[in-house]
């Protein structure tokens, strides 16, 4: 395990992630980086005290390192949830995440999200454990502000269609989900008529 | 340091299992009452709704008359319009109602305990009544975690919390004030929406619908099920395992002046990934209160026939 890789994905966990780190991470064998991504996690998940996903299935293998291994310093000492807190939220809708798939004349943010979102990939990522997440989770955290560098745009096509399809879903969730009213508050937060 | 994080780890997961038999049988009961509990009774109250640090409060208003759900939420701190839904029947089994209740006669071993572990916590207070905390935990990756405290006398959750993977609260909705029994509107009530009815598919009309589809996405995670829904007007899919629930849309793209590009948004725990179908003018947007890695490995499975 490199040592670069380890201290990046700390740092973009930390959401301090400079942007030569978000590059070595997009261009490293991802199955690398997917592993010390879920190692992290469930680190500091044991650091913090939370013993909220005790029961999930944690792989042989990430245990066997975990046992292994030093312990972490940097950035342990951080409480990580604050760079998740941080995200700002639009008039009604949350933050709006760009990525592009490729394609020139794509800005550079862009051309960094496809790499990471490209065809190695895309596609079905078939999950057993949390020691498989792919580089897609990368991605998804950036969604919660977590590595801003990650071109973030108010979108107006992208809002409305958003807010028109959460009506929709939140009809149908209205009368499925078991929790009716929390449903119908998320309705008409947005407005809803 | 690191050996005793290993063993603190392996030792709560142990007192899981030894837990697991005993309270969470308990806890899933608690999850079904709830789960039709909320339907079957009239009661009214002031609840609040927080995303981040923003705070909305409404009247709520939850009324059965003649076996028939009235629903009426005015916001209070704003002009904005409120929601009036009219239910369908009172004694109709919604999706969710209808995997928790398997869940419950097979004595919380059945198939929802492979995606979520309960359990309950310590009892407490809200908008002044007795309540009993539940803890939802996923096992894997793809779901949100919840956290629900429901009235002792009713069922009904009077608060509920979902968090993401890392235990931060997505969003709070909480009652500051409760009490059963509704009156009635009648001028509310004319202007009431009716709703639309959800089922859960057998395995032969599943199959049946999505071959009548144009498209359907190739992976969802395990443990979602496919719900029906009379929505005519809408072209779209949605999912449940019994606690949260995704839906997946197919649009046209908007022409080629639109960049390829996928995007995604938050509100609260609703997360949606809008995923362009690659060479087709076709955009695929999953929406629900899933984590967005959910939300995005099902956008990129959704193929189009043909």
């Amino acid at each position: 395990m490199s040592k670069d890789i380890r201290e990046s994905v700390s740092a973009l966990m930390d959401g301090e992630a400079s942007e030569l780190e978000l590059r070595r991470l997009l261009q490293a064998d991802s199955e690398e980086v997917s592993v010390t991504w879920s190692r992290f996690h469930a680190q500091r998940s044991a650091l913090h005290g939370e013993p909220k996903f005790s029961g999930m299935d944690v792989s042989g293998a990430v245990r066997a390192a975990l046992a292994g291994e030093e312990p972490l310093q940097r950035g342990m000492s951080l409480d990580w949830r604050k760079p998740l807190g941080g995200f700002a939220i639009a008039a009604s809708v949350a933050a709006l995440v760009v990525f592009g798939l490729g394609g020139t004349g794509q800005q550079q943010a862009e051309q960094l999200a496809a790499s990471g979102s490209g065809p190695e990939t895309s596609g079905r990522v078939y999950l057993s454990a949390p020691a498989a997440v792919t580089t897609g989770t990368v991605n998804a955290s950036t969604a919660s502000g977590q590595a801003p560098r990650f071109q973030s745009i108010a979108d107006e096509q992208a809002r409305q269609r958003f807010e028109r399809l959460l009506q929709q879903h939140s009809e149908r969730a209205a009368v499925s989900s078991g929790q009716g009213m929390v449903t119908y508050v998320r309705l008409a937060s947005h407005g809803a008529k | 340091m690191l050996k005793q994080v290993l063993i603190r780890t392996l030792s709560l997961s142990m007192l899981s299992l030894a837990a697991g038999g005993v309270w969470a049988d308990d806890a899933w009961r608690w999850l079904e009452r709830m789960s039709h509990a909320h339907r079957e009774m009239s009661y009214q109250g002031v609840v609040t709704y927080q995303i981040d640090d923003r705070l909305k409060s409404y009247q709520f208003t939850h009324r059965v008359d003649g076996g028939r759900e009235f629903e009426s939420l005015q916001p209070l701190d704003s002009d904005a319009d409120g929601l009036v839904r009219q239910g369908h029947r009172v004694d109709c089994v919604h999706p969710a109602e209808r995997l928790l209740r398997n869940q419950t006669a097979a004595n919380g071993t059945g198939d929802m305990a492979q995606y979520y572990e309960l359990s309950l916590g310590e009892p407490g207070r809200v908008a002044g009544r007795d309540v009993v905390t539940l803890d939802i935990m996923p096992r894997d990756a793809f779901r949100l975690s919840h956290h629900i405290a429901l009235d002792v006398m009713t069922a009904i959750p009077l608060k509920t919390e979902t968090r993401d993977q890392s235990g931060k609260v997505l969003e709070r909705f909480q009652f500051m004030m409760f009490e059963v029994g509704a009156a009635e509107d009648a001028a509310v009530a004319d202007s009431a929406r009716e709703i639309h009815h959800g089922e859960l598919l057998p395995a032969e009309a599943e199959a049946q619908l999505l071959g009548e589809m144009a498209w359907q996405p190739a992976w969802i995670p395990d443990g979602f099920t496919l719900a029906q829904f009379k929505d005519p007007g809408s072209e779209a899919l949605s999912y449940t395992d019994g606690i949260s629930m995704f839906s997946v849309f197919m649009e046209s793209g908007g022409g080629p002046a639109v960049s390829p590009s996928a995007s995604s948004m938050r509100s609260g725990a609703t997360v949606s990934y809008s995923y362009p179908i690659p060479d087709s003018n076709l955009v695929t947007t999953v929406i629900g209160e899933v984590p967005l890695l959910t939300a995005e490995q099902v956008a990129k499975s959704v193929a189009v026939k043909r």
